[in-house]
Protein backbone atom coordinates (compact mmCIF):
# COMPACT_ATOMS: atom_id res chain seq x y z
CA UNK A 1 0.00 0.00 0.00
CA UNK A 2 2.79 2.43 0.80
CA UNK A 3 4.22 2.92 -2.71
CA UNK A 4 0.89 4.14 -4.08
CA UNK A 5 0.25 6.50 -1.20
CA UNK A 6 3.81 7.74 -1.28
CA UNK A 7 3.51 8.63 -4.98
CA UNK A 8 0.13 10.30 -4.39
CA UNK A 9 1.61 12.52 -1.68
CA UNK A 10 4.60 13.30 -3.91
CA UNK A 11 2.48 14.08 -6.98
CA UNK A 12 0.17 16.43 -5.04
CA UNK A 13 2.84 18.33 -3.12
CA UNK A 14 1.82 21.99 -3.13
CA UNK A 15 -1.84 21.19 -3.86
CA UNK A 16 -4.61 21.68 -1.24
CA UNK A 17 -4.36 18.03 -0.32
CA UNK A 18 -3.41 16.01 2.77
CA UNK A 19 -3.07 12.33 3.49
CA UNK A 20 -3.89 11.75 7.16
CA UNK A 21 -3.39 8.36 8.73
CA UNK A 22 -4.86 6.64 11.75
CA UNK A 23 -2.11 4.27 12.74
CA UNK A 24 -2.96 1.09 14.65
CA UNK A 25 0.51 -0.21 15.45
CA UNK A 26 1.01 -1.13 19.10
CA UNK A 27 4.77 -0.86 19.05
CA UNK A 28 6.03 2.66 18.30
CA UNK A 29 9.66 1.59 17.92
CA UNK A 30 8.76 -0.78 15.09
CA UNK A 31 6.43 1.83 13.63
CA UNK A 32 9.15 4.48 13.45
CA UNK A 33 11.53 1.96 11.88
CA UNK A 34 8.93 1.08 9.25
CA UNK A 35 8.16 4.76 8.57
CA UNK A 36 11.86 5.36 8.04
CA UNK A 37 12.29 2.36 5.72
CA UNK A 38 9.22 3.14 3.66
CA UNK A 39 9.65 6.93 3.64
CA UNK A 40 6.24 7.44 5.22
CA UNK A 41 6.11 11.19 5.72
CA UNK A 42 2.42 11.82 6.25
CA UNK A 43 0.96 12.61 9.64
CA UNK A 44 -1.02 9.97 11.53
CA UNK A 45 -3.21 9.91 14.59
CA UNK A 46 -2.05 7.12 16.88
CA UNK A 47 -4.75 4.61 17.82
CA UNK A 48 -3.01 3.89 21.14
CA UNK A 49 -1.37 0.89 22.80
CA UNK A 50 -4.33 -1.42 22.12
CA UNK A 51 -3.51 -1.39 18.40
CA UNK A 52 -6.42 -2.43 16.22
CA UNK A 53 -8.61 -2.37 19.34
CA UNK A 54 -7.79 1.29 19.99
CA UNK A 55 -10.37 4.05 20.55
CA UNK A 56 -10.45 5.75 17.13
CA UNK A 57 -10.92 2.63 15.02
CA UNK A 58 -13.37 1.25 17.60
CA UNK A 59 -15.53 4.39 17.41
CA UNK A 60 -15.42 4.46 13.60
CA UNK A 61 -16.32 0.76 13.32
CA UNK A 62 -13.14 -0.02 11.41
CA UNK A 63 -12.81 -3.79 11.20
CA UNK A 64 -10.57 -4.08 8.12
CA UNK A 65 -7.27 -2.45 7.27
CA UNK A 66 -6.69 -0.34 5.33
CA UNK A 67 -10.00 1.53 5.52
CA UNK A 68 -10.12 4.73 3.47
CA UNK A 69 -12.33 7.82 3.66
CA UNK A 70 -11.95 10.59 1.07
CA UNK A 71 -13.16 13.97 2.36
CA UNK A 72 -13.70 17.12 0.25
CA UNK A 73 -12.44 20.62 1.08
CA UNK A 74 -15.72 21.41 2.85
CA UNK A 75 -15.32 18.46 5.18
CA UNK A 76 -17.90 16.16 3.57
CA UNK A 77 -17.31 12.40 3.18
CA UNK A 78 -17.36 11.76 -0.57
CA UNK A 79 -15.78 8.33 -1.13
CA UNK A 80 -15.10 5.25 0.97
CA UNK A 81 -12.54 2.50 0.48
CA UNK A 82 -11.22 3.60 -2.90
CA UNK A 83 -7.83 2.10 -3.74
CA UNK A 84 -5.13 2.60 -6.37
CA UNK A 85 -6.30 4.39 -9.52
CA UNK A 86 -9.77 4.83 -8.05
CA UNK A 87 -8.27 6.80 -5.17
CA UNK A 88 -6.31 9.00 -7.61
CA UNK A 89 -9.44 9.71 -9.63
CA UNK A 90 -11.48 10.56 -6.54
CA UNK A 91 -8.84 12.93 -5.21
CA UNK A 92 -8.36 14.65 -8.59
CA UNK A 93 -12.11 15.17 -8.93
CA UNK A 94 -12.34 16.76 -5.47
CA UNK A 95 -9.26 18.91 -6.09
CA UNK A 96 -10.89 20.27 -9.25
CA UNK A 97 -14.01 21.10 -7.21
CA UNK A 98 -11.94 22.82 -4.56
CA UNK A 99 -10.14 24.92 -7.15
CA UNK A 100 -13.38 25.84 -8.92
CA UNK A 101 -14.54 27.12 -5.54
CA UNK A 102 -17.67 24.99 -5.61
CA UNK B 1 22.68 -19.61 47.85
CA UNK B 2 19.39 -18.15 46.76
CA UNK B 3 17.76 -18.76 50.12
CA UNK B 4 20.64 -17.03 51.87
CA UNK B 5 20.14 -13.94 49.76
CA UNK B 6 16.46 -14.01 50.53
CA UNK B 7 17.20 -14.34 54.23
CA UNK B 8 19.30 -11.21 54.35
CA UNK B 9 16.88 -9.03 52.37
CA UNK B 10 14.39 -8.87 55.22
CA UNK B 11 14.50 -6.12 57.82
CA UNK B 12 12.23 -6.15 60.82
CA UNK B 13 8.89 -4.58 59.97
CA UNK B 14 9.22 -4.70 56.17
CA UNK B 15 7.99 -7.81 54.44
CA UNK B 16 10.84 -9.51 52.55
CA UNK B 17 10.14 -9.96 48.82
CA UNK B 18 10.18 -13.75 49.27
CA UNK B 19 7.08 -13.46 51.46
CA UNK B 20 5.03 -11.29 49.10
CA UNK B 21 1.87 -12.91 47.80
CA UNK B 22 3.31 -12.63 44.33
CA UNK B 23 6.48 -14.53 45.24
CA UNK B 24 4.43 -17.16 47.02
CA UNK B 25 2.39 -17.61 43.83
CA UNK B 26 -1.07 -16.99 45.27
CA UNK B 27 -3.59 -15.55 42.82
CA UNK B 28 -6.05 -13.33 44.66
CA UNK B 29 -5.65 -11.39 47.90
CA UNK B 30 -7.29 -13.95 50.18
CA UNK B 31 -8.49 -13.19 53.70
CA UNK B 32 -5.02 -13.20 55.26
CA UNK B 33 -1.87 -11.07 55.49
CA UNK B 34 1.69 -11.67 56.62
CA UNK B 35 3.82 -9.60 58.93
CA UNK B 36 7.47 -10.23 59.60
CA UNK B 37 10.03 -9.49 62.26
CA UNK B 38 13.58 -10.84 62.59
CA UNK B 39 12.34 -13.69 64.77
CA UNK B 40 8.92 -14.62 63.44
CA UNK B 41 6.39 -14.60 60.63
CA UNK B 42 2.78 -13.95 61.63
CA UNK B 43 -0.27 -14.74 59.50
CA UNK B 44 -3.23 -12.54 60.33
CA UNK B 45 -6.61 -13.75 59.18
CA UNK B 46 -9.21 -11.06 58.64
CA UNK B 47 -12.53 -11.40 60.39
CA UNK B 48 -11.44 -14.52 62.24
CA UNK B 49 -12.07 -13.35 65.76
CA UNK B 50 -11.20 -9.74 66.43
CA UNK B 51 -12.26 -10.05 70.09
CA UNK B 52 -9.73 -12.76 70.79
CA UNK B 53 -6.87 -10.30 71.35
CA UNK B 54 -3.28 -10.54 70.13
CA UNK B 55 -2.87 -14.11 71.37
CA UNK B 56 -6.18 -15.24 69.90
CA UNK B 57 -6.91 -17.78 67.24
CA UNK B 58 -7.06 -15.31 64.36
CA UNK B 59 -3.39 -15.70 63.65
CA UNK B 60 -0.63 -18.25 63.36
CA UNK B 61 3.01 -17.60 64.19
CA UNK B 62 5.98 -19.32 62.61
CA UNK B 63 9.72 -18.88 63.12
CA UNK B 64 11.48 -16.44 60.76
CA UNK B 65 13.65 -19.32 59.47
CA UNK B 66 10.60 -20.10 57.33
CA UNK B 67 12.08 -17.56 54.95
CA UNK B 68 14.84 -19.99 53.93
CA UNK B 69 12.34 -22.39 52.36
CA UNK B 70 11.15 -22.59 48.78
CA UNK B 71 7.87 -20.71 48.06
CA UNK B 72 5.84 -23.93 47.75
CA UNK B 73 7.15 -25.14 51.12
CA UNK B 74 6.40 -21.76 52.73
CA UNK B 75 2.83 -21.99 51.44
CA UNK B 76 2.39 -25.53 52.68
CA UNK B 77 3.70 -24.67 56.15
CA UNK B 78 1.55 -21.56 56.42
CA UNK B 79 -1.52 -23.50 55.28
CA UNK B 80 -0.79 -26.30 57.77
CA UNK B 81 -0.36 -23.90 60.68
CA UNK B 82 -3.64 -22.18 59.81
CA UNK B 83 -5.41 -25.54 59.56
CA UNK B 84 -4.15 -26.38 63.07
CA UNK B 85 -5.33 -22.99 64.34
CA UNK B 86 -8.71 -23.66 62.72
CA UNK B 87 -8.97 -27.00 64.56
CA UNK B 88 -8.07 -25.30 67.83
CA UNK B 89 -10.72 -22.63 67.26
CA UNK B 90 -13.33 -25.29 66.51
CA UNK B 91 -12.38 -27.15 69.71
CA UNK B 92 -12.80 -23.88 71.66
CA UNK B 93 -16.30 -23.59 70.14
CA UNK B 94 -15.55 -20.50 68.08
CA UNK B 95 -17.07 -21.38 64.69
CA UNK B 96 -16.58 -17.98 62.93
CA UNK B 97 -12.85 -18.05 63.72
CA UNK B 98 -12.60 -21.67 62.61
CA UNK B 99 -14.34 -20.86 59.29
CA UNK B 100 -12.13 -17.85 58.54
CA UNK B 101 -8.97 -19.80 59.37
CA UNK B 102 -10.08 -22.72 57.21
CA UNK B 103 -10.78 -20.36 54.35
CA UNK B 104 -7.29 -18.83 54.65
CA UNK B 105 -5.71 -22.30 54.86
CA UNK B 106 -7.55 -23.43 51.72
CA UNK B 107 -6.49 -20.26 49.91
CA UNK B 108 -2.84 -20.84 50.80
CA UNK B 109 -3.02 -24.50 49.80
CA UNK B 110 -4.52 -23.65 46.40
CA UNK B 111 -1.70 -23.84 43.86
CA UNK B 112 -3.89 -23.76 40.73
CA UNK B 113 -2.89 -20.24 39.67
CA UNK B 114 0.83 -20.90 40.23
CA UNK B 115 0.71 -24.15 38.26
CA UNK B 116 -1.32 -22.53 35.51
CA UNK B 117 1.26 -19.72 35.23
CA UNK B 118 4.07 -22.28 35.07
CA UNK B 119 2.32 -24.24 32.32
CA UNK B 120 1.66 -21.08 30.29
CA UNK B 121 5.32 -20.06 30.71
CA UNK B 122 6.38 -23.49 29.43
CA UNK B 123 4.10 -23.12 26.41
CA UNK B 124 5.40 -19.59 25.74
CA UNK B 125 8.99 -20.80 25.86
CA UNK B 126 8.25 -23.57 23.36
CA UNK B 127 6.40 -21.26 21.01
CA UNK B 128 9.27 -18.77 21.19
CA UNK B 129 11.69 -21.49 20.11
CA UNK B 130 9.43 -22.46 17.22
CA UNK B 131 9.06 -18.84 16.13
CA UNK B 132 12.81 -18.32 16.24
CA UNK B 133 13.39 -21.44 14.12
CA UNK B 134 10.85 -20.22 11.57
CA UNK B 135 12.43 -16.79 11.49
CA UNK B 136 15.89 -18.29 10.91
CA UNK B 137 14.57 -20.07 7.82
CA UNK B 138 12.75 -17.00 6.52
CA UNK B 139 15.87 -14.87 6.86
CA UNK B 140 18.16 -17.41 5.20
CA UNK B 141 19.49 -16.82 1.68
CA UNK B 142 18.20 -20.24 0.57
CA UNK B 143 14.68 -19.23 1.54
CA UNK B 144 14.86 -15.83 -0.12
CA UNK B 145 16.12 -17.45 -3.31
CA UNK B 146 13.41 -20.12 -3.27
CA UNK B 147 10.68 -17.59 -2.48
CA UNK B 148 11.80 -15.29 -5.27
CA UNK B 149 11.79 -18.17 -7.75
CA UNK B 150 8.36 -19.19 -6.39
CA UNK B 151 9.79 -22.65 -5.90
CA UNK B 152 7.17 -24.11 -3.59
CA UNK B 153 8.91 -27.45 -3.27
CA UNK B 154 12.18 -25.86 -2.16
CA UNK B 155 10.32 -23.67 0.36
CA UNK B 156 8.52 -26.69 1.81
CA UNK B 157 11.81 -28.59 2.03
CA UNK B 158 13.38 -25.73 4.00
CA UNK B 159 10.54 -25.76 6.53
CA UNK B 160 10.40 -29.55 6.72
CA UNK B 161 12.67 -29.85 9.73
CA UNK B 162 11.42 -26.78 11.55
CA UNK B 163 9.50 -27.86 14.65
CA UNK B 164 5.81 -27.00 14.96
CA UNK B 165 3.84 -26.33 18.04
CA UNK B 166 1.07 -28.86 18.60
CA UNK B 167 -1.63 -26.73 20.20
CA UNK B 168 -4.03 -29.65 20.56
CA UNK B 169 -1.42 -31.61 22.52
CA UNK B 170 -1.00 -28.54 24.71
CA UNK B 171 -4.77 -28.22 25.12
CA UNK B 172 -4.77 -31.84 26.36
CA UNK B 173 -2.06 -31.01 28.89
CA UNK B 174 -4.15 -28.12 30.22
CA UNK B 175 -7.22 -30.39 30.39
CA UNK B 176 -5.21 -32.98 32.33
CA UNK B 177 -3.81 -30.34 34.68
CA UNK B 178 -7.36 -29.10 35.38
CA UNK B 179 -8.15 -32.52 36.89
CA UNK B 180 -5.63 -31.85 39.68
CA UNK B 181 -7.47 -28.71 40.81
CA UNK B 182 -11.08 -29.81 41.06
CA UNK B 183 -11.78 -27.83 44.22
CA UNK B 184 -9.98 -24.61 43.22
CA UNK B 185 -11.86 -21.51 42.07
CA UNK B 186 -8.98 -21.14 39.59
CA UNK B 187 -9.66 -24.48 37.89
CA UNK B 188 -11.44 -22.64 35.02
CA UNK B 189 -8.10 -21.10 34.00
CA UNK B 190 -6.95 -24.47 32.62
CA UNK B 191 -10.20 -25.14 30.78
CA UNK B 192 -10.23 -21.58 29.46
CA UNK B 193 -6.76 -21.94 27.97
CA UNK B 194 -7.64 -25.26 26.35
CA UNK B 195 -10.88 -23.87 24.95
CA UNK B 196 -9.27 -20.69 23.60
CA UNK B 197 -6.30 -22.40 21.98
CA UNK B 198 -7.69 -25.43 20.22
CA UNK B 199 -9.53 -25.63 16.93
CA UNK B 200 -10.43 -29.26 17.60
CA UNK B 201 -14.16 -29.44 18.35
CA UNK B 202 -13.88 -32.45 20.63
CA UNK B 203 -11.22 -30.82 22.81
CA UNK B 204 -13.08 -27.52 22.82
CA UNK B 205 -16.23 -29.29 24.03
CA UNK B 206 -14.26 -31.18 26.70
CA UNK B 207 -13.08 -27.84 28.09
CA UNK B 208 -16.43 -26.13 27.67
CA UNK B 209 -18.56 -28.71 29.50
CA UNK B 210 -17.05 -28.10 32.97
CA UNK B 211 -16.88 -24.35 32.29
CA UNK B 212 -20.61 -24.24 31.69
CA UNK B 213 -21.74 -26.91 34.18
CA UNK B 214 -19.50 -26.22 37.13
CA UNK B 215 -18.03 -22.76 36.59
CA UNK B 216 -20.82 -20.85 34.84
CA UNK B 217 -20.62 -17.97 37.31
CA UNK B 218 -16.81 -17.87 37.56
CA UNK B 219 -15.08 -14.46 37.45
CA UNK B 220 -12.64 -15.99 34.97
CA UNK B 221 -15.34 -15.73 32.30
CA UNK B 222 -14.53 -12.00 32.12
CA UNK B 223 -11.31 -12.99 30.31
CA UNK B 224 -12.63 -16.00 28.36
CA UNK B 225 -15.74 -14.22 27.12
CA UNK B 226 -13.68 -11.61 25.23
CA UNK B 227 -12.73 -14.30 22.74
CA UNK B 228 -16.37 -15.29 22.30
CA UNK B 229 -17.54 -11.75 21.46
CA UNK B 230 -17.00 -12.57 17.80
CA UNK B 231 -18.49 -16.06 17.90
CA UNK B 232 -16.65 -19.34 17.49
CA UNK B 233 -15.58 -21.17 14.36
CA UNK B 234 -14.67 -24.28 16.30
CA UNK B 235 -18.08 -24.98 17.79
CA UNK B 236 -20.30 -24.55 14.76
CA UNK B 237 -23.32 -22.24 14.37
CA UNK B 238 -26.00 -23.92 16.52
CA UNK B 239 -23.71 -24.83 19.40
CA UNK B 240 -22.11 -21.37 19.43
CA UNK B 241 -25.54 -19.75 19.82
CA UNK B 242 -26.49 -22.24 22.54
CA UNK B 243 -23.28 -21.58 24.53
CA UNK B 244 -23.57 -17.79 24.20
CA UNK B 245 -27.21 -17.89 25.32
CA UNK B 246 -26.32 -19.98 28.39
CA UNK B 247 -23.61 -17.49 29.27
CA UNK B 248 -25.70 -14.36 28.63
CA UNK B 249 -28.57 -15.72 30.76
CA UNK B 250 -26.48 -17.40 33.45
CA UNK B 251 -23.55 -15.12 34.26
CA UNK B 252 -23.98 -12.35 36.84
CA UNK B 253 -21.31 -10.02 35.38
CA UNK B 254 -22.46 -7.34 32.88
CA UNK B 255 -19.21 -7.46 30.92
CA UNK B 256 -19.56 -11.22 30.41
CA UNK B 257 -23.21 -10.80 29.40
CA UNK B 258 -22.21 -8.04 26.96
CA UNK B 259 -19.48 -10.17 25.37
CA UNK B 260 -21.85 -13.13 25.06
CA UNK B 261 -24.64 -11.02 23.52
CA UNK B 262 -22.23 -9.36 21.09
CA UNK B 263 -20.99 -12.83 20.15
CA UNK B 264 -24.58 -13.88 19.48
CA UNK B 265 -25.17 -10.73 17.38
CA UNK B 266 -22.04 -11.36 15.30
CA UNK B 267 -22.80 -15.06 14.89
CA UNK B 268 -26.32 -14.35 13.58
CA UNK B 269 -25.26 -11.43 11.36
CA UNK B 270 -22.39 -13.29 9.73
CA UNK B 271 -24.18 -16.58 9.15
CA UNK B 272 -24.57 -17.59 5.53
CA UNK B 273 -26.18 -20.43 3.57
CA UNK B 274 -28.66 -22.51 5.52
CA UNK B 275 -27.93 -20.53 8.70
CA UNK B 276 -28.52 -17.13 7.05
CA UNK B 277 -30.77 -15.11 9.37
CA UNK B 278 -34.41 -14.32 8.57
CA UNK B 279 -35.99 -10.95 9.39
CA UNK B 280 -37.07 -12.03 12.85
CA UNK B 281 -33.60 -13.30 13.75
CA UNK B 282 -32.05 -10.07 12.47
CA UNK B 283 -34.40 -8.03 14.65
CA UNK B 284 -33.46 -10.16 17.68
CA UNK B 285 -29.78 -9.65 16.86
CA UNK B 286 -30.31 -5.88 16.77
CA UNK B 287 -31.89 -6.07 20.23
CA UNK B 288 -28.82 -8.01 21.45
CA UNK B 289 -26.57 -5.32 20.06
CA UNK B 290 -28.44 -2.45 21.76
CA UNK B 291 -28.29 -4.40 25.02
CA UNK B 292 -24.49 -4.73 24.68
CA UNK B 293 -24.19 -0.92 24.53
CA UNK B 294 -26.41 -0.56 27.62
CA UNK B 295 -24.60 -3.26 29.63
CA UNK B 296 -20.96 -2.32 29.02
CA UNK B 297 -20.58 0.94 27.05
CA UNK B 298 -16.86 1.30 27.87
CA UNK B 299 -15.84 -2.24 26.98
CA UNK B 300 -14.46 -3.11 23.55
CA UNK B 301 -17.65 -5.04 22.75
CA UNK B 302 -19.75 -2.05 23.89
CA UNK B 303 -17.76 0.42 21.81
CA UNK B 304 -17.87 -1.87 18.77
CA UNK B 305 -21.63 -2.37 19.16
CA UNK B 306 -22.16 1.41 19.40
CA UNK B 307 -19.81 2.01 16.45
CA UNK B 308 -22.23 0.21 14.14
CA UNK B 309 -24.78 2.99 14.82
CA UNK B 310 -22.07 5.65 14.54
CA UNK B 311 -21.07 4.39 11.10
CA UNK B 312 -24.69 4.16 9.94
CA UNK B 313 -25.65 7.61 11.22
CA UNK B 314 -22.46 9.66 10.85
CA UNK B 315 -20.09 8.05 8.38
CA UNK B 316 -22.07 7.72 5.15
CA UNK B 317 -21.13 9.36 1.86
CA UNK B 318 -22.48 12.92 1.75
CA UNK B 319 -22.31 13.41 5.53
CA UNK B 320 -20.04 15.98 7.20
CA UNK B 321 -17.10 14.04 8.57
CA UNK B 322 -17.00 13.76 12.40
CA UNK B 323 -13.93 15.42 13.86
CA UNK B 324 -11.08 13.44 15.36
CA UNK B 325 -8.96 15.04 18.06
CA UNK B 326 -6.04 12.99 19.30
CA UNK B 327 -2.27 12.65 19.42
CA UNK B 328 -0.18 11.95 16.36
CA UNK B 329 2.51 9.26 16.40
CA UNK B 330 4.98 11.82 17.84
CA UNK B 331 2.63 12.63 20.71
CA UNK B 332 1.46 16.02 19.36
CA UNK B 333 -2.26 16.72 19.66
CA UNK B 334 -4.11 17.69 16.46
CA UNK B 335 -7.54 17.65 14.86
CA UNK B 336 -8.83 16.32 11.58
CA UNK B 337 -10.66 19.65 11.15
CA UNK B 338 -7.26 21.43 11.10
CA UNK B 339 -7.20 20.30 7.46
CA UNK B 340 -10.55 21.84 6.44
CA UNK B 341 -10.13 23.58 3.08
CA UNK B 342 -8.02 20.69 1.82
CA UNK B 343 -9.00 17.44 0.17
CA UNK B 344 -8.18 14.75 2.72
CA UNK B 345 -7.57 11.04 2.33
CA UNK B 346 -8.11 9.53 5.78
CA UNK B 347 -6.30 6.23 5.86
CA UNK B 348 -6.65 3.70 8.72
CA UNK B 349 -3.39 1.81 8.41
CA UNK B 350 -0.90 -0.26 10.36
CA UNK B 351 1.94 -2.66 9.94
CA UNK B 352 1.72 -5.65 12.22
Amino acid sequence: MYPHERSLVKRLAGEPFALIGVNSDKDKEKLFQRMEEESITWRSFWNGPDGTRGPISAKWNVTGWPTIYVIDHKGVIRFKNVRGEEMDKAVDELLAEAKAGK
Amino acid sequence: MESLTRCTTGRAGTLPPALSKRALGVSSAGNWDLTYSTSRVVVRVAGADPGAGPAGAHRATLPASLLRQEPTVIRTLLAASLALAANAAAAQNRPPAARALEEAAAHLADTAQAEYDALVAEYDAESELVNAANLRVRESDEYKKAAEARDREAVNALFKNVPRIDRDAWAKRFLDAAQQHGSSPDQPLFYGWAFSNTSNKELAEAALAPLLDKHLKSEHWVEFSKGLAYGSRTLGHERTLEVLTTLADGHPNDLVKANALFGRYNTVKRATGENAPNEQQLAAAERDRKRVVELAPDSYAGMSAAAIDFERERLQIGMPVPDIQSEDTQGVEFKLSDYRGKVVVLDFWGDW
